[in-house]
């Protein structure tokens, strides 16, 4: 089974799948601390609009798909600040909308999208040269940022009130972490499609938080468990010859629902 | 008479065509314990944000140790109401109030020096916490919390500590030994104390202004009948004159 590694795309895609868990087990837990998790949403499916744009204007779908939820992330940012009450519903448009453009672009364009499926379900087999060092990139930008504001960020998540009165740019900080969300978001198209990218983005961190105490370690803690659900669903998924975004997620899913079984029978104890 | 560390000068906050605070002006002095009492739904805590710098009022000024600048309010210490905080979050006891100093490191990045770690020490020792350093913060009891918050506002060395709703969600024996905290306190800052629990103001109490949109005040430590009156709108029964203040009303007593 191991004489699959000689395949490039199958050393690709197992490079691609660590580094998504990189920037998933970083910024998903901002996602899963902030309470973040639905405006993700938003912004992952909002990017179906960008991927929609792109086949319209016949350029690269994910590029259509960055500075689509850049765009949507930095919107619903502004709209959390100033209206925090109709917040969910706001969300729910949000998402509703980026699907509903990503469709009516991919009707407009001339011709058959071929690997739209790709882009809903994801399919990691599949991810280029070209994208993995993009991914590598943000990686080192979301690790860099992080090193540099990690104490920010982490007044910031926990309570932005008192950050304000401290006189952080509160504002600033938190659009930025929606910039990393949505950069995120993205990134994890090509490995488990916009429809199953919450999932990846929040489950590693969601278990993480049941057996950590800081934020630096509920990260790292997180990358490693993402590293070992990806790379057991792309196996498992070559194995049994099925669609690797949702083993991946299935994965994924099972654990979380592991871990919490065993964290409910230790306080039956 | 000492110094006014917290000047509020006429404000008016107008929300969705609601009138939330109604000219209110108030002096907050240096040695002052003040307690700002009144209904629920009274405007205490957007007074108090007013305050923060966190809500803009729509008309009237604050001035902090004189001054109007937002950079100000790094001399405020801020004691949030216990509800409105995520204790699930993953931060220790010492983590949480180190926190405290970031508006004081102007380095960048901002990392925490010797002498932060020191402050917070100190913060630790002075709210008797000092054994809890390295625990989470959900894994308190909420006395420990709320020491906790306190401790994170007076690594800050705030000249004026102000307080929302402390007692609300403690028990009665937590309750005491917060107040023999603030009472440890009071020589080094000014305290303001916002409440809508009348029956429990502590001793020292140097004013009391009661707020209902309006701001109702005395020259005295004392609550007078008219003032309780003019903020809840309803006759209200002063049992004990004194200390400490304690007092009834209709409502409670209908029950």
């Amino acid at each position: 089974m191991f004489e699959v590694l000689g395949f490039e795309f199958f050393r690709n895609a197992l490079l691609a799948g660590v580094l998504a868990s990189i920037a998933c087990g970083i910024i998903g837990t901002y996602v899963v601390v902030r309470r973040m998790v639905s405006v993700s949403g938003g912004i992952s499916h909002a990017a179906f609009g960008g991927i929609g744009l792109g086949y319209f204007l016949g350029i690269d779908p994910l590029l259509g798909a960055a500075g689509f939820t850049v765009a949507t992330a930095l919107g619903m940012g502004a709209l959390e600040i100033r209206a925090r009450q109709q917040m969910d519903t706001l969300i729910g448009a949000v998402w509703a909308f980026g699907m509903a453009i990503g469709i009516l672009f991919v009707y407009l364009t001339p011709g058959f999208a071929p690997d739209l499926f790709s882009y809903l379900f994801g399919n990691i087999l599949l991810v280029p040269r070209g994208d993995i060092l993009l991914m590598a990139a943000l990686v080192v930008i979301i690790i860099a940022t992080v090193a540099y504001l990690y104490h920010e960020l982490q007044a910031v998540t926990f309570d932005p009130d008192y950050a304000t009165v401290m006189n952080l740019p509160v504002e600033r900080l938190s659009l930025l972490l929606l910039v990393l969300v949505a950069l995120t978001v993205v990134m994890l198209i090509r490995v488990v499609g916009i429809i199953l990218v919450i999932a990846l983005l929040t489950l590693p961190a969601a278990i993480s938080r049941l057996y950590t105490t800081r934020i630096w370690s509920m990260m790292l803690l997180a990358v490693g468990l993402g590293i070992v659900f990806t790379l057991t669903g792309i196996w498992l998924s070559y194995l049994l010859n099925v669609p690797s975004g949702a083993t991946i997620i299935l994965v994924s899913t099972l654990a979380y629902a592991g871990a919490l079984g065993v964290k409910r029978l230790r306080q039956g104890e | 008479m000492s110094s006014p560390v917290i000047e509020v000068d006429d404000v008016w906050v107008r929300m969705r065509g609601q009138t939330i605070l109604e000219g209110v002006s108030l002096t907050v002095r240096q040695d002052d314990v003040y307690a700002i009492i009144g209904p629920n739904g009274g405007g205490k805590t957007t007074l108090l944000r007013v305050i923060l710098g966190l809500l803009a009022p729509t008309s009237g000024e604050v001035r902090i140790l004189g001054g109007m600048g937002m950079e100000m309010r790094r001399h405020l210490g801020y004691v949030p109401q216990f509800r409105t905080f995520d204790f699930e979050y993953p931060i220790t006891v010492q983590g949480m109030v180190l926190s405290g100093r970031l508006g004081h490191i102007t380095r960048r990045p901002r990392r925490y020096s010797e002498e932060d770690h020191a402050r917070t020490e100190e913060a630790l020792d002075t709210l008797q916490i000092a054994h809890l350093a390295d625990r989470q913060i959900r894994d308190l009891s909420g006395g420990e919390q709320q020491r906790v918050i306190i401790a994170r506002a007076l690594v800050g060395d705030p000249k004026v500590l102000l307080l929302d709703e402390p007692t609300v969600y403690v028990d009665a024996p937590t309750e005491a030994q917060f107040y023999g905290i603030l009472d440890r306190l009071r020589d080094r800052m000014a305290i303001v104390l916002v409440t809508h629990d009348i029956g429990v103001l502590p001793e020292h109490v140097t004013r009391v202004a009661c707020l209902n949109r309006r701001l109702y005040t005395h020259d005295t430590s004392e609550i007078t009948p008219d003032m309780l009156e003019a903020a809840y709108h309803c006759p209200v029964d002063l049992i004990a004159h004194g200390v400490p203040h304690r007092v009834l009303s209709e409502h409670s007593r209908e029950e």
